[in-house]
């Protein structure tokens, strides 16, 4: 095997549902046809039928948290079954989720003390942890515990480990405004530095992946300001994963925007993949930069014994409201086909050969060709394509570039 | 035409929105398609819903060749370019145009922006050509073309030259960028020719606005027919919707029809009062069959439209159902109608062929209709015994007089008897109360009359009364079942000729497109149900100078949306003003079937009378007791009444 899917599902929300209705994202604002769970599982159906390309394949299926919407029991329920359907639709050995803010009723007031509710305000994780298969399905029940207990798990899968970290951890707890972030506890801290190094130790010929829901470096979206507020120990976790020496990918939820960068640090900065939600009810600002997205990272298996090493391409999509389609344009969200590489490559190169390319066919070619012929141009972080437009204009590259579009449709010279 | 799912109702459907296979999925070709597809110029002449843009789609490269994979038959000669002209267009054109006070700068205004418009329909036509050669090129020769991309940057490189235009890369994309940029350029320069900079200054960097439209597509036609090594290939330009262009430039695509290029062809859609816009007898100007030939989409006899409404009915209801129903399975689907009301010319066949086209059941309900007629009508009543027919054997089998005579005035004996609960000559009419029953327009043919052979009237009426049999639960035979289908078709013409915007005729008045047509209505209605029996009431009008003069506005919308629809154009008429109607004095016209329930009206149209004569006679008030109205305000009233809305205030 030289590579490993992932796909990525955050933030879906399943609200309350209405009398007599079915629990739905909030983004389906209560209509059945707008749902984008209902939609992707169609299509997957549908090309799977067709037997059209099949993008919608992944070996793992990953969701940052906030299934469920306000701690809602029955949102849960549906949520994670239809997360569970997803993993199976998309041929995914194993669903591995955490915990977001959603899913523990940390915000009790004074409805909560009506009878029938009461018994949630005392549990506040009771809808989530009665689930034997959550926060992943992969996890034996003592591991399960260990989860709960410490706030964090490891899971080791082939080729991959997985370092599942449960940021919502101090959510049910006496401190009032203990929600607006997460947290990492300095003992917990302390014991996964110790544990990472020796399962880190056995095999670096391998993909690291840290899965959280709260961002752990400083994330501002067009969101309410309480939730801009960075994790608790966010930095020192980025400085233990960094320390690791091995290429880490940072995923997490929470800030509904897409967003692909390097941490802070010098040597060996994660790479923080921020994904937008799923299936969250989108407005104001927020609203004009993305949409609702789903992803599928293929991440080569790199050897890493001697330096960290990663290479991934991003697939993502958007939703239209009816409809997965490509994310094409900048206010869909992360850009479809981006990518990323450490050590970061020198583009000037990338843009010699692409021009001799050219140069050689008579006309000019479609983006999607110029990247196949040259691999690089697949593996672009969202701020390197920015820059891109310009680069090329520098070099004598003539380009079509739609209105707000990502990648230019066609180069030339 | 078109999926059942992409129709809300309410006469929606627009071919415009749709997709090339949407458009040619369900077309059904009317008889005037397999002459479109000549080299010949054409004007498409036809009220809303008649059809004009759906055949024009139906001329485009994709939609045709999809229509022809499953419908074979002739080729088409000409790669046809759509240039959608609707409202919004238009209305962009208007205003970056109407803040210009130099005409000369706002036609070279109107030159360039029509131009870029038309540049990038012929893009996007070649595009699609290449795009499609490999699935259609082997069936189509003539109209699809291989290109690669080297050819590509060729025809790009050409087409960039002859229109002045710095693309960014040679590809179809690169040149559709640069014509979008060219827009952006064209809506700063308006801004500056309205802010009175010269035109010179203007030009001088913009040079293209020099040139006219027609000259860049000439030579882009010229030009990409030379690098695809294809000299003999014509380009058909498909312009729709030009009533709502400037005149300005309406008249130069007018003047184009006598083109010298013989790369190039048009084909035109207007509504039936926009050909008025076309001059004639002006030297140079494009002259009726020399020029073009003339297209009409309109029918003026039941039995002509007859054939291709029950065509479409048949495949709409198909479709809506998921049954296979043909038009010859139309009666026993939709149930006989009680009888058939001929129109004149097919009365004068009957007449001819002493021949009657009724049923058993038919006949009973004529002795019958004749007998309660004969009973209740003392005008009537003479008037047979005046003719010596027997009302319990009203024949209408032989050639006499009196047989001529029954078969004529049945359908007026049906109606009347319908309405009337008594008639003498020394108290008159005495009506009948409460809502009277459909059945005069239920069943077939005359379910299907209703819609004229309007494309979008056979699909929206096949739709209500689909509707209605889904969700009553009953068959589409049913009497209760068409009849509110009916009531809905019926009301949605209502409401959209109420509402919909017209310029007074005259200051002081305000009616509806609706109030017009019902003073037209009523004035037929009058005479059929509130005067003596008429063997030959006016049932049709001849639009006369003091209706123009009074009216023009109301008759020109009346014919546009199919309220009215012409039977007999008038006289050819010297050069007209775009303001004018002056082409339809002498014109005959009558009301649409498909208003015939509103005013109980059989569905025939008989004897003219002048059109100001009817309307008198409905009831719109003439001028001076208008403006007796008026005087009767306060000045502050007449204020408030002159700055109301034109629409919405009934007299």
């Amino acid at each position: 095997m030289t590579s490993i899917r992932l796909a990525i599902a955050s933030d879906l929300h399943y609200v309350d549902p209405p009398r007599d209705g079915v629990s739905l994202p909030a983004a389906a604002n209560s209509n059945p046809a707008g749902d984008p769970m209902q939609g992707l599982l169609t299509r997957i159906r549908k090309d799977s039928a067709s037997g059209a390309t099949h993008e919608f394949e992944a070996d793992y299926l990953v969701c940052p948290g906030d299934v469920t919407n306000q701690a809602s029991a029955t949102g849960f329920e549906t949520g994670w079954g239809k997360l569970k359907e997803l993993q199976a639709a998309l041929g995914a050995r194993h669903l591995i989720a955490t915990t977001g803010n959603h899913e523990v009723h940390s915000r009790a007031g004074e409805k909560d003390n009506v009878i029938g509710l009461s018994t949630q305000v005392l549990d506040p994780l009771a809808a989530i942890q009665r689930h034997a298969d959550y926060p992943c399905t992969c996890l034996e029940d003592e591991a399960r515990w260990v989860y709960w207990g410490r706030g964090y798990q490891i899971v080791e899968e082939p080729n991959i480990l997985f370092l599942v970290i449960n940021s919502s951890h101090f959510h049910p707890t006496t401190r009032a405004n203990e929600f607006e972030r997460g947290r990492i506890s300095d003992i917990a801290l302390e014991s996964l530095r110790a544990e990472l190094a020796q399962r880190i130790a056995k095999d670096k010929k391998r993909v690291f992946v840290a899965l959280l829901h709260h961002h752990p470096i400083p994330h501002e979206a067009g969101t309410a300001p309480e939730e801009n507020i960075q994790m608790h120990n966010g930095s020192q976790l980025i400085r233990l994963l960094e320390d690791t020496n091995v290429a880490w990918l940072v995923i997490h939820g929470h800030k509904h925007e897409g967003r692909l960068i390097d941490a802070q640090g010098s040597n060996n900065p994660p790479t923080v993949f921020a994904a937008a939600s799923f299936g969250a009810s989108l407005d104001g600002v927020l609203a004009t930069k993305t949409r609702q997205q789903f992803y599928v990272l293929h991440l080569e298996i790199c050897d890493q014994a001697i330096e960290p090493t990663a290479k991934f391409r991003v697939r993502a999509w958007h939703w239209t409201g009816t409809s997965w389609e490509p994310a094409r344009k900048c206010a869909e969200g992360l850009p479809d086909r981006c990518g990323y590489q450490r050590p970061s490559f020198q583009r000037q190169p990338v843009l010699d050969a692409l021009m001799g390319t050219l140069t050689e066919s008579e006309s000019f070619l479609k983006w999607d060709e110029a990247a196949a012929k040259h691999p690089e141009l697949g593996h672009l972080t969202p701020d390197q394509i920015r820059f891109m437009k310009t680069m090329m204009s520098n070099k004598g590259i003539k380009t079509t570039w739609g209105d707000d579009d990502w990648f230019p449709q066609e180069v030339g010279v | 035409m078109t999926n059942a799912t992409e129709i809300s109702g309410g006469d929606v459907f627009n071919a415009r929105d749709l997709a090339p296979n949407q458009v040619a999925s369900n077309f059904l070709a009317p008889p005037v398609f397999e002459g479109l597809l000549s080299k010949v110029n054409s004007i498409l002449e036809g009220p809303r819903g008649s059809g004009k843009t759906t055949l024009l789609r139906m001329l485009t490269p994709e939609a045709f060749s999809l229509w022809r994979e499953a419908t074979p038959g002739k080729s088409i000669e000409f790669i046809g370019v759509f240039v959608p002209a609707d409202v919004r267009w238009a209305k962009q054109l208007t205003a970056r145009t109407e803040r210009i006070s130099n005409s000369v700068a706002k036609d070279a205004l109107l030159h360039a922006v029509f131009s870029v418009a038309l540049n990038l329909a012929l893009v996007e036509t070649i595009q699609s050509c290449a795009t499609l050669h490999a699935r259609f090129g082997e069936a189509h020769p003539a109209i699809f073309f291989p290109l690669d991309r080297k050819y590509e940057a060729q025809v790009v490189e050409a087409l960039s030259y002859v229109w002045s235009l710095e693309v960014p890369l040679r590809s179809f994309n690169g040149i559709r960028l640069a014509l979008r940029r060219r827009q952006h350029e064209l809506s700063a320069a308006a801004a500056q020719l309205a802010d009175s900079r010269p035109l010179l200054e203007v030009q001088a960097e913009l040079k293209y606005i020099t040139s006219t439209w027609l000259d860049n597509l000439v030579t882009a036609v010229e030009s990409v027919n030379d690098v695809l090594n294809r000299p003999d290939q014509i380009w058909a330009i498909l312009l729709d919707e030009l009533e709502i262009v400037p005149p300005a430039l309406l008249q130069t695509i007018v003047d184009a029809l006598r083109s010298t290029s013989n790369k190039l062809r048009f084909k035109l859609a207007l509504s039936p009062t926009g050909s008025d816009l076309i001059p004639h007898d002006q030297p140079g100007s494009s002259s009726h069959f020399e020029d073009y030939r003339p297209v009409k989409l309109w029918y003026e006899r039941k039995s002509d439209a007859r054939d291709f409404a029950s065509r479409l009915f048949a495949s709409s209801l198909s479709r809506m159902l998921g049954e296979s129903i043909t038009e010859a399975d139309l009666l026993q689907t939709l149930g006989s109608s009680w009888a058939r009301a001929s129109d004149e010319a097919d009365q004068e066949y009957a007449d001819a062929q002493a021949v009657s086209v009724d049923t058993p059941q038919m006949q009973r309900l004529r002795i019958s209709a004749f007998k309660i007629l004969y009973d209740r009508d003392e005008s009537f009543r003479q008037l047979l015994d005046q003719k010596g027919i027997d009302p319990s054997n009203p024949s209408d089998r032989d050639a006499s007089p009196e047989g001529t005579l029954v078969r004529k005035i049945t359908q007026l004996v049906l109606h009347r008897v319908q309405e009337l609960k008594s008639y003498t000559l020394a108290a008159g009419a005495r009506q009948r109360g409460g809502a009277r029953n459909q059945r005069a327009y239920l069943g077939f043919p005359n379910l299907i009359d209703l819609t004229e052979g309007n494309p979008r009237w056979v699909i929206t009426l096949a739709e209500s009364v689909v509707a209605e049999h889904r969700s009553k639960g009953l068959s589409i035979a049913a009497q209760s079942v068409q009849s509110n289908a009916v009531r809905e078709f019926v009301q949605q013409m209502v409401a959209k000729l109420t509402v919909y915007p017209t310029k007074s005729s005259s200051p002081g008045r305000r009616w509806t497109p609706y109030d017009f047509v019902k003073a037209l209505g009523t004035s037929i209605s009058s005479q059929l149900f509130e005067g003596p029996f008429k063997t030959d009431p006016a049932m049709s009008f001849v639009i006369d100078q003091a209706a123009i003069d009074q009216f023009g506005d109301y008759i020109r919308t009346a014919i546009d949306l199919g309220a009215l629809v012409i039977m007999r154009r008038g006289g050819l008429a010297p050069l007209a003003s775009a303001e004018s109607a002056q082409t339809l004095v002498g014109s005959r016209v009558r009301l649409t079937y498909r208003l015939a329930p509103e005013f109980r009206l059989p569905l025939l149209y008989l004897k003219e009378r002048s059109l100001s004569a009817a309307l008198k006679a409905g009831e719109l008030l003439p001028e001076s007791e208008a403006r007796g109205k008026n005087s009767q305000r306060t000045p502050t009233e007449s204020a408030e009444q002159e700055n109301l809305p034109i629409q919405g205030r009934l007299l």
